[in-house]
């Protein structure tokens, strides 16, 4: 069974993105969107957890919500980013979305 | 409405100081009335959801703690709380 | 594939229901049915016609509207929620005397069974929140 979890918080201000790491089953994907692009970028002090959480996990962040908060090209190298086409497409193929509100 | 699936409610919010608690649990007691296979999961704050000894007179809200004890009753049965270091 | 969708806070405060907007577009245009879109907690509050953002800034009710009238959404309004936050229908107006009502059109107030039920009858149920 495969599982897509949505994150929308910063991980400098709430904590959900560390429970969803920590919870979400290896072979999970996790979709950033919302304020939780922040997690996505490059050389922050988050940035070596979500790298390791990769090995395991498939991440994406919404193109969106990147561009509106002019963050682009700061991204890491493994996120894939996709746009509201992409993120209605993995909830259908997933079996299941867990929103981390 | 004969299938029946499976509906994990996961609680992440500590009660009363948002609604999220009171208003989630209100989703699972009605969703009680239709027969799926409910599991509840308290997660981070949401652990705070279970504390005794809850007193809100001095707040003027309701102290809804006692219905998660009630809520076997409702044929809610599987419960599961994360190992927590919110809980000194 | 058929999709339900929650939204659980208000317009302009939070990103949350603009997401859900765009997710729901975006999910109509990819050919899928909408089963229900159940707005909860603060959510109820993109239910109210009352709402008048400044010109140059979206206006999220009326775009739930028109989404709704488009493609014939069914968008409810938890009553329990609702009543707390003083979103109102006709029916809710009679019901506790209230003088007017406030709910825009394309919205209904319902039981929260409604969201089992968006859960039940969905082969996805996407939740948008703080």
């Amino acid at each position: 069974m495969s599982m897509l979890h949505t994150v929308n918080k910063s991980p400098f201000e709430k904590d959900s993105m560390t429970s969803c790491l920590r919870l979400s089953a290896d072979g999970s994907s996790i979709l950033l969107i919302e304020d939780a692009i922040y997690a996505a970028l490059d050389g922050t002090s988050v940035s070596d957890s979500v790298k390791e959480a990769m090995k395991s996990k498939k991440i994406y962040a919404l193109q969106e919500d990147i561009n509106a908060r002019g963050v682009q090209g700061k991204v890491m190298d493994g996120i894939e980013q996709v746009d509201y086409a992409g993120f209605v497409k993995l909830v259908t193929e997933h079996d299941k979305v867990q929103s981390w509100v | 409405m004969s299938d029946v699936k499976k509906f994990l409610y996961v609680n992440r919010r500590a009660p009363y100081g948002s609604i999220y608690a009171w208003e989630s649990l209100e989703v699972v007691l009605i969703g009680a009335a239709f027969d799926q296979d409910v599991a509840l999961a308290f997660v981070d704050d949401g652990v705070y959801q279970l504390t005794k000894g809850q007193d809100t007179a001095g707040v003027g809200m309701k102290n809804f703690s006692p219905t998660y004890s009630a809520l076997g009753d409702y044929d809610i049965n599987k419960w599961a709380t994360m190992t927590s270091t919110r809980f000194m | 594939m058929k999709l339900s969708i929650q939204v659980n806070e208000g317009p302009y405060q939070h990103q949350a229901t603009d997401s859900a907007y765009n997710f729901t577009k975006a999910a109509i245009e990819a050919g899928h049915e909408i089963f229900r879109v159940f707005f909860y907690h603060d959510g109820v509050n993109n239910g109210t016609r009352y709402t008048t953002p400044p010109q140059d800034d979206r206006n999220v009710v009326n775009r739930w509207s028109e989404l709704a009238e488009a493609h014939n959404l069914d968008l409810v309004v938890c009553v329990a929620a609702a009543q707390r936050r003083g979103i109102v229908d006709e029916g809710e107006q009679e019901r506790n005397g209230k003088d007017g009502n406030n709910i825009a059109p394309g919205f209904r107030i319902s039981g929260l069974g409604q969201l089992i039920e968006a859960g039940i009858q969905a082969d996805r149920l996407v939740v948008f929140g703080d």
